[in-house]
């Protein structure tokens, strides 16, 4: 993935110019902390590759593959002042590219304005799912990775923009509410996605053990690759240009919102979410959930999961008449149609085994059921479902 | 059975001296300036960073008084605090809470600071700071 990096440049003379007293203060107090996963994966299906993203380039198969969940991330906060921080993260992880590659998911300047409000500029974690924050650290989660079902519905991770976060706390309840603006470009080597004014809220309450999370975001997005031009153009030259238009995901809206809940008690952990994807241009809407339920013995977690996407939109066109010669043409829009998103529901088990404070080691069974291709990739013919995968990881963090 | 008395002095001296050290609490502190009125389950959600009404100090080489802390006044197995706090770090939206070395130390910082708040043994307890609350 390509990032640019004359943001970071901008947001560290940003935090230097926001810090005169910088050079006559003390030594500025920094942290330095990392993340990481090993593991391994493989399936019991030769003809497709299971991943964590439709969009992404290669997954894992039959021959198993290291490259699907391993991931190393450095994080740096240095405190300027009282008020201001800055925290970059660096992360090496097979998720955009065909190999590992190192990007910058996470550099800011944050502004601490009291103990209850804070502002942050820079490239932020977007935040449209109950565990987008901590998504990539292993450690923190249950799961050895969010079920793409609902969580493959955004392949973007990150916010290019400004957030102001609010905490409170009231009487039983805690309080979270955080509100963004911002956008996100990421270039796979399939697609490049061009998101725009990135904007949402999300709000939490915790009152013991119980979590509640709602959350609302919207945007702007352009989606261009060979295989859409090459569509689209055909479309076109058929004479169906309001068809074409319709199906450009040229500036077209995204609209996403997510509900959510969690239980951590001292042996209970449940945690759930419901989404709703509504989408422009060609890319279908639909509608996500999952339920992940683990009971903690001593230093083990066994848990189990449901997770599944449903497409809500239309999943075949009527404009072109499957007659004669325009035959392939309809069939070639309904496979650009139904190309992201699909219906696809997984069954997991698995076991957490907390190693050490700060080690855990999981493995995990999944057994995906999906619709057609469903959201597997570089998928063959002749391919069809269950699938089913088995993980092993370990997750650490220091 | 035969017992000398100076086996039995040894036998009752030792068990006095567990016996002591089964009864040093762990206590949770205030600077003594602040006027905050905290409850266990406030505690609680300070630690794991769900509240932000004080500003919480670890602990790092009193490995039991931190197991007693916070089994018995988070409610939660130390692994468990460690991935809550590394989800506060990695999101940039808080920190872990700041381990200092020794009791004196977390002493030393929670007096200073009005909304800041520590565990450590009784026995390092003086006039700058007040107990809230003591681990039975």
């Amino acid at each position: 993935m390509h990032r640019s990096s004359m943001s970071a440049a901008a947001s560290i003379t940003l935090a230097l110019a926001l810090c005169p007293t910088l050079a006559s203060a003390a030594p500025p107090e920094i942290d330095i902390s990392g993340f990481g996963t090993g593991g391994i994966a493989a399936t019991d299906n030769g003809k497709a590759e299971f991943g964590r993203l439709q969009q992404q380039p290669v997954g894992v198969n039959t021959e198993g593959d290291v490259g699907i969940d391993s991931l190393l991330a450095l994080q740096g906060t240095v405190h300027l002042t009282d008020m201001f921080s800055a925290t970059v993260q660096g992360m090496a992880r097979r998720l955009f590219n065909t190999g590992f590659q190192l990007d910058i998911p996470v550099f800011f300047v944050k502004a601490q304005v009291t103990r209850d409000v804070a502002f942050r500029v820079g490239r932020i974690e977007l935040p449209v799912f109950m565990n987008s924050d901590y998504r990539e650290v292993g450690y923190s989660n249950t799961w050895v990775r969010p079920p793409i079902e609902v969580y493959g519905q955004i392949p973007l991770d990150s916010d290019d923009g400004v957030d102001l976060l609010y905490r409170k706390t009231l009487g039983p309840a805690d309080m979270s509410v955080q509100a963004f603006y911002g956008k996100t470009d990421v270039n796979f080597p399939s697609v490049a996605i061009q998101s725009r004014k990135n904007w949402g809220v999300n709000a939490n309450v915790t009152v013991g053990p119980l979590t509640l999370r709602a959350g609302r975001n919207q945007s702007s997005f352009t989606a261009t690759s060979a295989a859409i031009a090459q569509t689209l153009t055909a479309v076109n030259a058929a004479g169906f240009t309001t068809l074409a238009n319709q199906l450009n995901p040229l500036n077209v809206p995204f609209k996403f919102t997510d509900l959510g809940f969690r239980i951590d008690e001292m042996h209970f952990t449940i945690q759930g979410e419901i989404t709703k994807a509504t989408a422009g241009g060609f890319v279908s809407s639909t509608d996500g959930q999952y339920l992940l339920a683990g009971y903690r013995i001593a230093k083990f977690t066994p848990y189990a999961m449901y997770s599944r996407q449903k497409v809500t939109s239309e999943r075949t066109d009527k404009t072109i008449p499957r007659v004669g010669a325009l035959i392939p043409l309809a069939l070639g829009v309904d496979q650009l149609i139904n190309s992201i998103g699909a219906d696809q529901h997984t069954f997991a088990g698995g076991v957490r085994w907390d190693v050490h404070d700060n080690v855990d080691l999981k493995l995990q069974v999944d057994r995906v059921s999906p619709q057609g291709h469903g959201l597997f990739i570089n998928v063959q013919p002749g391919f069809h479902g269950p699938v089913t995968v088995a993980s092993l990881t370990l997750d650490f963090v220091f | 059975m035969k017992i000398s008395s100076k086996t039995l002095v040894a036998t009752c001296l030792t068990f006095a001296a567990t016996f002591q050290q089964a009864r040093a609490d762990v206590v949770v502190i205030v600077s003594a300036a602040s006027t905050a009125k905290i409850t266990a389950a406030e505690i609680s959600r300070i630690y794991l960073g769900d509240s932000n009404i004080m500003t919480p100090l670890d602990i790092a080489n009193a490995p039991l008084t931190r197991r007693d802390f916070y089994t018995k006044v988070i409610g939660k197995d130390y692994a468990q605090v460690k991935s809550r706090w590394a989800q506060l770090v990695f999101t940039g939206k808080g920190a872990a809470p700041k381990e200092l070395a020794g009791g004196e130390d977390v002493v030393k910082a929670v007096a200073a600071d009005p909304h800041a708040i520590g565990y450590v043994d009784s026995s390092f307890v003086n006039i700058t700071v007040k107990v809230i609350y003591t681990v039975k």
